[in-house]
């Protein structure tokens, strides 16, 4: 049974249109990426997930059950915008957060022992929330996701704002929380981490699913059609040449996206010809290249619409 | 399925009352545990005492304090019968007066009254009257000092005068002094409080009480709600700019949220009551017996009481609605701000009007302004101090409250359930009128 099913779900705000038509199951045991532009309705989508706001169309359910207040506690949510009541004191703050998920303060007191003996944060116990500092105030938050040892984690960009050392920390938490059998929606735009951290995807662009699917279907769908190059000199040189359909320059490399069934070969002599080349590679497209086609063609049909 | 649909449906009840009691009990000990509470809780039946004693204590100490002054006599010859007239019904005149009597002539008057002048520059004496031939002629004497001080020694050495005048007069009709007296014998009308036989103060000290005393329980009731209400607001605010409201959401609903904080700080509220009902039965036990105390006690009924405790938790009731309402509306404490104004003014309107309540408490707009819920229960206390509205009147009082605490929750509850989750900017009138018809 799917741990998270939304069927056919829309919700507008005002005559505004934040999801339409939204579908997307997800197995168990599995990371999925949550992936689209700022705006795209992922934020709109997990607070329907969570019951926070209702759909105006189409079903949500989550583990079989229709979604609701029961629901809620199975849940472990951490919001893009996060925080704790400052002026409260490490330990209170997590009982608290254990206790509205429906978890008795005498059974949370050990288990807050263990969460912040595993953080690190031990010594932070009876301090108060604001004399931490952001990096232990965002594993502390991390902590209230988790406590009550959820099916299903929703995290949203839980990587904004931490320094390497605590992204790894957190991704860590992530894989083993995976590895425990619990289920993981990483919402994000940042496509890197979700190339690296996520079995499926699911693309949202305007409120309208894009693309989802496995990881490396999606990657397949889209052809081994895209050539990694490190030359010398402006890449946009080469906009024109027969087969490119798009350049990106990222200064170091350079990413080319041929059109369907071009030969590569006929870029790598022009590159030759014209520049001194130190690396040509056939690969499959980045989630990153996918991501801003879609959201590249959106925008066009909807200008020429 | 092991469990029947019954057995969930409690579980799901009980699970709903354990996360709105977490939530309570957060906003409890939020509040309880800041300095203000303590202090609140601790000062404000001291003042309150202090203002509802006061009266009976002046009343009672009134003549106990010396007033020195002198006369300056300037060829009136009436200066000794002043102070006898003043004297006579004194039992003790010397514990009360201190009066000093100098003479002169119409050309010596300037340098005496330059002599007193510094006299009463160097606190030697509060003040000094002039009487001369005016007094007779026109009915004026001269009150030299800083200050006019109580009014109602500058009323009792008037009425002397006018004693001395009246006799004076009197004395040309033939009538001799001693049986002037009785002619002219000054009446004072006691007021008798309903339900009492006995009054043990004048009209006057009787209307300062009441004055006094029913502002302060309305100032009393107004700083309770008041801090509550601003607590609720400063939470709600603090959560939206913290964005501790996004992980709040994601485990109760708003409705939760929101009545654990309403009834957290409720709690709070009674325990405050509770503290004072206890410490209104250490004063009662302890110092019963004093004067003072039993005059003040003598004007407080049980029922006052209660009265008191239940229009305080209603009122904060339905005003902590109005304030979920502007915390989910507005995005700063600036914002909050400008819709303070209406709420204290709401509030104080007893305190504004206060001398139309205690001068006639039965007029029709008094009676009308104490139904209108949201002045009710200031309006309602002031009124009982003045005369207690009948028991018909307390009860629909009550009830019209609790009907508009409802209503105005149902509509908070609306207000709050969108108005919490949007932080850019602060929401317009009609958006929040939108938020609320949305179903």
């Amino acid at each position: 049974m799917e741990i998270l099913k939304i069927d056919n779900v829309s919700k507008s705000f005002n005559s505004a249109t934040a999801v339409s038509g939204l579908s997307l199951s997800v197995e168990p045991g599995i990371i999925c990426g949550l992936l689209g532009p700022n705006g795209a309705g992922k934020t709109t989508t997990i607070r329907m997930a969570l019951n926070i706001i209702a759909p105006d169309e189409g079903e949500i359910t989550l583990m079989g059950e229709r979604s609701s207040e029961a629901t809620k506690d199975k849940i472990g949510f951490l919001p893009e915008e996060r925080g704790l009541y400052q002026k409260m004191i490490v330990e209170d703050v997590l009982a608290f957060m254990a206790e509205i998920k429906g978890i008795r303060r005498r059974d949370s007191k050990s288990l807050i022992d263990s969460w912040l003996d595993r953080m690190g944060l031990l010594e932070t116990k009876g301090r108060r929330v604001e004399t931490l500092s952001k990096g232990m105030q965002q594993k502390l938050q991390f902590i209230t996701v988790l406590i009550h040892r959820p099916k299903l984690i929703i995290l949203d960009e839980p990587f904004s704002g931490l320094d390497p050392v605590n992204a790894e920390l957190i991704k860590d938490i992530i894989l083993e929380e995976k590895r425990n059998g619990s289920t993981i929606i990483l919402s994000t735009h940042v496509m890197e981490q979700a190339e690296k951290l996520c079995d499926t995807i699911c693309l949202i662009n305007r409120g309208r699913k894009a693309l989802d699917g496995q990881l490396f279907d999606v990657k397949a769908r889209f052809g081994r059609n895209t050539v990694i190059a490190e030359i010398d000199g402006d890449a946009r040189q080469f906009a024109s040449v027969a087969g490119v359909e798009r350049v990106s320059d990222f200064n170091k490399y350079a990413e080319f996206k041929l059109s369907a069934g071009a030969d590569p070969q006929v870029l790598l002599r022009e590159l030759v010809a014209k520049s001194n080349v130190r690396r040509f590679e056939i690969v499959e497209p980045s989630l990153h290249g996918i991501f801003v086609e879609i959201v590249r063609d959106s925008e066009k049909t909807t200008i020429h619409a | 399925m092991a469990y029947s649909w019954r057995s969930f449906e409690i579980r799901r009840r009980r699970q709903f009352m354990h996360k709105l009691i977490a939530i309570m009990m957060r906003e409890y000990r939020d509040v309880v545990k800041k300095k203000s509470f303590v202090i609140g809780t601790v000062l404000s039946p001291f003042i309150m005492a202090a203002l509802v004693f006061l009266p009976a204590l002046l009343a009672g100490s009134a003549d106990s304090e010396k007033a020195r002054f002198a006369i300056l006599d300037v060829e009136a010859e009436k200066a000794d019968r002043f102070i006898s007239v003043l004297t006579d019904t004194l039992p003790d005149p010397l514990s009360v007066y201190d009066i000093s009597l100098c003479r002169s002539t119409a050309e010596d008057a300037e340098a005496a009254m330059i002599r007193l002048d510094s006299l009463v520059r160097a606190d030697s004496i509060a003040f000094y009257m002039v009487i001369d031939s005016s007094l007779l002629s026109s009915e004026t004497a001269k009150y030299h000092g800083k200050s006019l001080g109580d009014v109602t020694k500058f009323r009792r050495l008037e009425r002397a005068l006018t004693r001395v005048v009246m006799e004076q007069r009197l004395q040309a009709f033939g009538v001799s002094p001693d049986s002037s007296g009785n002619l002219i014998a000054d009446v004072e009308l006691q007021f008798v409080k309903l339900g009492e036989r006995q009054s043990g103060m004048s009209s006057k000290e009787r209307f300062l009480s009441e004055y006094l005393g029913s502002l302060v329980f309305v100032m009393v009731m107004f700083g309770t709600i008041i801090g509550y209400g601003q607590q609720l607001l400063r939470v709600v605010l603090e959560e939206k700019s913290s964005r501790v409201v996004e992980t709040l959401v994601s485990s109760v609903t708003p409705f939760q949220l929101m009545m654990g904080k309403i009834l957290g700080l409720a709690s709070a509220t009674i325990v405050q009551l509770l503290i004072w009902a206890a410490m209104a039965l250490i004063l009662t036990i302890g110092f019963g017996d004093a004067g003072f105390v039993k005059q003040g006690l003598s004007s407080i009924s049980p029922l006052f009481l209660v009265m008191f405790a239940v229009y305080m938790i209603l009122g904060y009731l339905l005003y902590s609605s109005i304030f979920a309402i502007i915390g989910a509306a507005v995005t700063t404490d600036r914002e909050a701000q400008q819709f303070m104004f209406p709420i204290v003014m709401a509030l104080m309107l007893p305190a504004l009007i206060q001398f139309m309540i205690t001068r006639s408490p039965n007029s029709m707009l008094i009676k009308i302004l104490s139904f209108i819920p949201f002045f009710t229960p200031t309006m309602m206390i002031s009124r009982m101090r003045a005369t207690p509205p009948s028991g018909m009147e307390l009860a629909l009082s009550v009830a019209i409250l609790i009907v508009s605490i409802i209503a105005m929750g149902w509509v908070a509850a609306k207000v709050f359930r969108v108005g919490i989750l949007m932080y850019g900017k602060r929401a317009t009138f009609p958006e929040v009128m939108r938020w609320i018809r949305e179903k």
